[in-house]
């Protein structure tokens, strides 16, 4: 029989019994939706997060002192002041690498000034020019930027406010970071007084807007401001500003930045809160970050237990949590995936029904010649049909679903509404809805098809 | 024998009810030929369903053999022998058996769609046959909006769709008045005349029975009569 004839008849019976067919249609609908949706939003949630983590530091390593903490006798934990300042004390003598200072380094060297290291005064551990050196003499290091943070009291106009500071290395912070200016410029070499602001201080924080090449006071001191950032964009851009600095400049003024706290001595210069590395393109990541933490724990002198530096590398972050949305996604598709199975068994129950109202007519095709094929045929094309308009409409409600939700959140966190189609999740729904219908059509179908055309006849 | 179309050559038919063994056809063998009007009579338990099923090809004997024009058809694939049925025999049954969800002539189609036959050829032909039961103007209707005999001569053309040459009636007439099954019965008698169809009818009326040109006679499952009609009755007369 041809396939066009088989399609026909399949069809028709869908119609004859529409109420039955629209019944195992919803569950189908139900089941694939469900997968549907969850899929997509999961891919959703994953694409944002890599690119929020991405837009926190991308393949930028950071490098921070922390000083290692150890338990006590008493179970508590307590910093380990003693080894670090020891180790601290000894940073003098270190910095074996700095003789093979290349070129770059001493570019580096020029911009960061001759300011000289004071290890003695340190009881905590802390990031100097010595650990700049020791990661400039690591091949695959592009460029090395350091921040020092910092916060003031910011007056603009008749209004005041508490701003958080990021002091940077005007050379290479630009190279480094993945920050761009919606007006004005970067820094750059040379630069003094003059800081960099984020959108949101220019915009929301005063009264009046913050233009550029106007002047900002901080703790008292003037600053020029030299370029504006463009707003960090996607759902969780909004985050960054909760973390993120409002105000670039050049490190070395955040030293020289006077508090108005008295009590709070001036900045120890060439002392860095944090060293950020960009490695070369094409460079072997695990393994450059391997060589870092070797250079450094040499030249610091510390082992793996007494280490006092962090190396927090984003791509490493992004790739765990990657791996649990996507394990959160797979089992939630899975409970999913249980309502799919539902209603594939609301499809076997409807063939089997189906089959067995259908007995006599069986029994007459096959008399007037129909091969046991064909039957099988027309009963699989009926299963699939049903399955196929579940799966068609399920997937339309599901991409619907996802929306819904979308423009929920995005209301929620203020960020622009974005349509997401998951061509993953589509693809696997309609597979899945096809597959469902065909195994759940296949044991009615053969029993269908197996029946011998005398039983058939006779049945009523 | 050239001209013969099936032959049962030692056949029986055996059911399992329960724990007893029934013989519903005990070593029957018998040929019918091309051009036959047979009617296969007896009373009800005689094994004339069984018969006509194994006529029909629905059913395979437990002992002995059917030949199918030449053919053994225990032996054929099951795909074979439905293509070989559904060109070779014609069933009218006595409940007319119609796809209840299906137009007139769409189950006029149904056959010759199984063979896949053309569809412009196919349309032509089962215009034709609806035509030639008198059926012209209920083409499009629906099974249940046409009387039982309408119905019967849908199920007549059903079974002339593919120019089988043998048609295969079950109590043609059984569920029809009798003026109607007179006109049923006429159909059958002119395809035999006419058409040159060979012709066999299970019927428990012996009335019925005279039309045909020979009888074979059933008794609990052996055959016990097979002979030449001499008082055929001529339906047109």
């Amino acid at each position: 029989m041809k396939s066009k004839k088989i399609l026909k008849i399949a069809f028709n019976m869908v119609k004859a019994n529409k109420l039955r067919s629209w019944l195992t249609i919803i569950g189908v609908i139900i089941g694939i939706a469900s997968v549907m949706a969850i899929v997509t939003t999961g891919e959703y949630f994953q694409e944002q997060v890599t690119e929020t983590l991405e837009g926190l530091g991308g393949d930028t390593i950071t490098i921070v002192a922390s000083i290692p903490f150890q338990v006590n006798e008493d179970g508590e934990m307590v910093k380990d002041t003693e080894v670090s300042s020891e180790v601290a004390a000894e940073t003098e003598e270190v910095a074996p690498e700095t003789e093979e200072v290349t070129e770059e380094t001493e570019e580096v060297s020029e911009t960061n000034n001759s300011d000289s290291i004071e290890p003695e005064s340190v009881t905590e551990a802390e990031l100097t020019k010595t650990d700049v050196f020791t990661l400039l003499s690591i091949p695959d290091v592009e460029y090395i930027n350091v921040n020092v943070e910092g916060g003031a009291e910011l007056t603009f106009g008749s209004e005041t406010t508490s701003v958080g500071v990021k002091g940077v290395d005007p050379n290479f912070w630009p190279k480094l970071t993945n920050k761009k200016v919606e007006q004005g410029r970067m820094l750059k070499s040379g630069d003094k007084s003059v800081v960099i602001i984020s959108k949101e201080l220019s915009n929301d924080t005063f009264e009046q807007e913050i233009r550029l090449n106007q002047m900002i006071l901080l703790n008292g001191r003037s600053y020029r401001v030299i370029g504006i950032l463009e707003k960090d964009e996607g759902l969780l851009g909004g985050l960054k500003g909760l973390f993120g600095s409002s105000i670039y400049m050049p490190y070395k003024d955040v030293y020289s930045l006077s508090y108005s706290d008295e009590d709070m001595p001036e900045r120890e210069r060439e002392v860095y809160d944090s060293i950020e590395i960009k490695l070369d393109e094409g460079a072997d990541y695990d393994a450059a970050l391997k060589e870092i933490e070797r250079k450094l724990r040499r030249s610091r002198r510390v082992t793996e237990d007494t280490q006092d530096f962090y190396i927090n590398s984003p791509k490493k972050t992004i790739e765990s949590t990657g791996k649990l949305i996507n394990g959160l996604t797979a089992f939630l598709a899975f409970i999913a995936g249980i309502s799919l199975l539902v209603g594939s068994t609301g499809i076997a129950n409807t063939m089997f029904t189906s089959v067995l109202e259908k007995t006599k007519e069986i029994g007459i095709m096959k008399a007037i010649g129909a091969k046991n094929k064909d039957i099988m045929l027309i009963f699989l094309c009926n299963a699939a049909m049903i399955s196929l308009v579940g799966g068609i409409i399920g997937i339309l409600l599901g991409t619907a679903a996802v929306q819904v939700i979308l423009l929920l959140i995005s209301i929620q966190m203020k960020v622009p509404f974005e349509f997401a189609l998951s061509l993953k999740g589509t693809v696997t729904a309609t597979l899945v809805s096809i597959i469902v219908g065909l195994i759940a059509g296949l044991v009615p179908a053969k029993n269908a098809a197996e029946l011998k055309p005398v039983d058939a006849l006779r049945y009523e | 024998m050239e001209n013969t179309l099936i032959a049962f050559r030692n056949v029986w038919k055996t059911y399992q009810m329960g724990e007893v063994q029934v013989n519903a056809l005990k070593d029957v063998t018998v040929k019918l030929g091309r051009n036959e009007f047979a009617a296969i009579i007896g009373p009800s338990g005689s094994g004339k369903s069984t018969m006509m099923n194994l006529v029909g090809c629905l059913d395979i004997p437990s002992k002995g053999e059917i030949f199918l024009k030449g053919r053994n058809i225990a032996l054929l694939e099951e795909s074979d022998l439905a293509a070989l049925r559904g060109r070779t025999i014609g069933f009218v049954f006595q409940q007319y058996n119609l796809i209840p969800g299906m137009t007139a002539l769409e189950n006029v189609l149904l056959p010759l769609e199984i063979q896949e036959i053309d569809d412009d050829t196919a349309e032509k032909r089962a215009k034709e046959l609806l035509t030639l039961v008198g059926l012209s103007d209920k083409m499009q209707n629906k099974p249940s909006q046409l009387s039982g005999g309408q119905q019967q001569r849908v199920s007549i053309a059903r079974s002339l769709a593919c120019d089988p040459e043998i048609i295969l009636a079950d109590e043609p007439t059984g569920a029809l008045d009798s003026v109607t099954g007179k006109e049923v019965i006429g159909i059958l008698y002119r395809l035999w005349k006419e058409k040159e169809k060979t012709v066999v009818m299970v019927t428990h009326d012996l009335h019925l029975a005279g039309y045909a040109s020979r009888h074979i006679q059933l008794k609990d499952g052996e055959m016990v009569r097979d002979e030449p009609n001499k008082e055929q009755i001529d339906p047109e007369a």
